[in-house]
């Protein structure tokens, strides 16, 4: 069954917390996933994902569906990326803004951080791409999670970062000859320390 | 391995943290902003009240005009007898306003209301305009 998202967007500028919890239902994992891919710390992930969403409610009113049928998400991913690249420049002083004591106590998630981490660690994949993503120019690095993780097309990755969309187009063939660079590199690096 | 072949390897690897997505969920739910009334932008009320404002300002300035100042106390005279007559004005009664006896008039129109003092002479020394919306 096809959600409609722009009827619980309405919904929710409405006060409708059932259609904002499908909204959240809806984008929790794909923020989740996202900002761990561009920042691979559990803990981090966790409070920017967080962020992303009480943002994303307290300017829900200011939304307007106005670029077609990715408006919501596009926007949601704006406010991710964002939040990762205050992240990037704040580093440990990136702080979670929810202020929920409830929210704040540890629970079993702990657990499971270092278990995704351990699991991380040993499929390397992941690793070696993101950490070769990492030494690329900020923009270069939120186009090609955009493009090759989320998927996107470079009509949606334009709209996520305010750039034209032949820009986003020469920027995205820059960035991935400079991975491909940077992942010879490293091959070649890890070959001779063998 | 392309690249291309390098993120769907790497994508696969997704992760999930259902503690956290339940907490956040319920966090956010409880949130101030579904008890908020939603806002909206009242192009009448504004207007209305916008209106009211430029006109009494008019008046202000009419009065410091060294030149029309008994014709702008004429005229805010007969801003307070037309005031009095109108069927969306109602008489508060007697303040004290910067020292001096007032009589106050209450203007209500829409959600908007207006009180303006009045001095002795019966000219208009202040105004508050208040939307109840």
């Amino acid at each position: 069954m096809d959600i409609d998202v722009k009827e619980l967007v309405e919904k929710a500028q409405n006060k409708d917390r059932d259609a904002f919890g499908s909204l959240f239902d809806l984008y929790y994992d794909k923020v989740l996933n996202y900002v761990f891919r561009r920042v691979l710390n559990t803990e981090y992930a966790k409070d920017i994902t967080s962020n992303t969403f009480l943002k994303a409610l307290k300017n829900l009113d200011q939304f307007e569906w106005r670029n077609g049928p990715f408006s919501f998400s596009g926007w949601i991913f704006k406010i991710a990326t964002n939040e990762v690249n205050q992240y990037f420049r704040k580093q440990n002083r990136y702080k979670l803004t929810i202020d929920d004591p409830d929210f704040k106590e540890l629970g079993d998630d702990n657990k499971v951080a270092e278990e995704i981490e351990k699991k991380i660690d040993n499929d390397k994949h992941l690793l070696i791409l993101s950490k070769a993503i990492k030494q690329l120019k900020p923009i270069y690095q939120d186009i090609l999670h955009l493009k090759y993780f989320e998927e996107m097309s470079y009509e949606e990755i334009s709209q996520v970062l305010n750039k034209n969309e032949s820009t986003v187009r020469v920027y995205s063939k820059r960035a991935r000859e400079e991975l491909r660079t940077i992942l010879e590199s490293n091959a070649k690096e890890f070959l001779a320390n063998i | 391995m392309t690249i291309e072949e390098l993120f769907k390897k790497a994508n696969n690897e997704r992760i999930e943290l259902n503690g956290h997505k339940d907490k956040l969920k319920a966090v956010l739910l409880r949130n101030e902003y579904f008890d908020k009334e939603k806002e909206y932008w009242d192009w009448k009320l504004t207007a209305s009240s916008l209106a009211f404002s430029v006109l009494l300002i008019f008046f202000s300035i009419s009065i410091v005009s060294p030149g029309n100042t008994n014709q702008a106390i004429s005229e805010e005279r007969d801003l307070y007898k037309t005031l009095e007559s109108n069927a969306n004005v109602s008489p508060l009664g007697e303040e004290t306003f910067n020292g001096e006896k007032t009589n106050v008039l209450q203007m209500v129109e829409g959600g908007t209301k207006t009180k303006m003092y009045f001095n002795n002479r019966n000219v208009l020394v202040h105004s508050e305009v208040y939307n109840n919306n």
